[in-house]
């Protein structure tokens, strides 16, 4: 057996009890490899120095104020699974903001053809070719914050941070 | 029928509230605990168990399975710890912020503030040997301190680790492996007793 086994046998040895085979091949190795036999000793010193170390306990502050607010959360709990459900599921997309998303879309398309036609021709930028970018531009915005602002609407704010 | 369905409703309160009661009081410190060598920060620590609780208490089961449920509880601590430090990279990254170093961070936790040894001789040197174990345990790799934490401190087996924290067992008994030699490195530096163990060693060795 190589020492990095023997060494993971000693730790294994301080969570189960080892087999008899397993008991005496550590007893063979740790008897004649000095390394693995300082492993074995530090191992045993770290755990023993880790046990004297004072368990941490929370501040008073703190154990209370959490306990209170754990208390205060079973208290609202739901009344039953339905109400667990109905409240955990986001509510549906309004028909508005479905209606406006495809209503950008198409405008933007038909628009997008007046300034495809522009760009081909050569012509200089029409005052509508401008107002299309500028759509584009506004749309390109809207787009990237949208899933923010829908997902505010759909998920009503949780609860304020509790401190 | 709607009293009764209040009734029930009101029972079931006060089975989860006796239920959380008797994690809160069984859990309380090695939670606590858990999160400040997670953390190596109060503040931190303090936020990390309070959001566990509330957590907990969330997704508390109606059946509650006591021999797992503390598994269940460290899971979610971990868990939480892990999107905490997930949030604190993207910020760093957002503000172009410098990881603190470990090596050179001084943990300042209530470790050391002083244990029940009546000689204040004894008591500087506890305290010292307090010190030590607990920076070298805060220089461990991420992953290596989440593991040889749960071991040796939540004192869990390397199965429920595994658990735990989603891995194999083959790579806890590997993380295990690799943080106590860390340690072993990092103490005998300062041990006198290591220091001779391993001049023995040169000596057998030749």
């Amino acid at each position: 057996m190589r020492c990095q086994d023997i060494e993971r046998l000693i730790i294994d040895s301080s969570e189960r009890k080892l087999s008899q085979q397993e008991q005496r091949t550590l007893d063979q190795h740790v008897n004649q490899c000095a390394e693995c036999a300082r492993f074995q000793d530090d191992l045993k010193n770290i755990q023993v120095s880790i046990k004297k170390i004072p368990a941490l306990t929370p501040p008073e502050k703190l154990e209370r104020r959490t306990s209170a607010l754990c208390h205060a959360e079973l208290n609202s709990r739901p009344a039953s699974e339905k109400q667990l459900v109905s409240q955990t599921r986001p509510s549906p997309v309004p028909w508005v903001i479905w209606v406006a998303l495809i209503s950008l879309i198409v405008l933007t398309a038909f628009l997008f053809g007046s300034l495809f036609k522009d760009i081909g021709l050569n012509q200089p930028l029409s005052f509508e070719s401008i107002f299309v970018l500028c759509l584009m531009l506004q749309n390109a915005v809207m787009l990237f914050f949208a899933p923010v602002i829908i997902r505010k609407y759909r998920w009503p704010k949780q609860r304020a941070r509790l401190v | 029928m709607q009293p009764e369905s209040n009734d029930g409703t009101r029972r079931e309160a006060v089975k989860a509230q006796t239920v959380f009661d008797e994690l809160y009081g069984k859990y309380k410190d090695a939670v606590f605990s858990y999160a400040c060598y997670l953390t190596q920060n109060l503040g931190e620590a303090e936020d990390l168990f309070q959001d566990a609780w509330l957590r907990v208490v969330k997704h508390l089961p109606e059946k509650v399975d006591m021999k797992s449920i503390k598994t269940w509880i460290f899971t979610i601590v971990t868990n939480l710890y892990r999107d905490a430090l997930r949030r604190k990279r993207v910020r760093r990254l957002f503000f172009f912020q410098k990881a603190k170093d470990p090596d050179l961070e001084e943990v300042k936790l209530p470790w050391f503030a002083g244990a029940n040894v009546s000689d204040p001789a004894e008591m500087v040197s506890h305290a010292e040997t307090r010190k030590e174990i607990v920076q070298s345990i805060a220089r461990l790799p991420e992953r290596q301190r989440r593991v040889f934490v749960l071991k040796e401190i939540a004192g869990f087996q390397q199965a429920e680790i595994s658990d735990i924290m989603k891995l194999p067992v083959g790579t806890v008994k590997s993380l295990i492996h690799r943080a106590v030699k860390r340690l072993q490195r990092e103490l005998s530096s300062y041990n006198p007793k290591g220091e001779r163990a391993k001049c023995d060693a040169k000596i057998l060795n030749v």
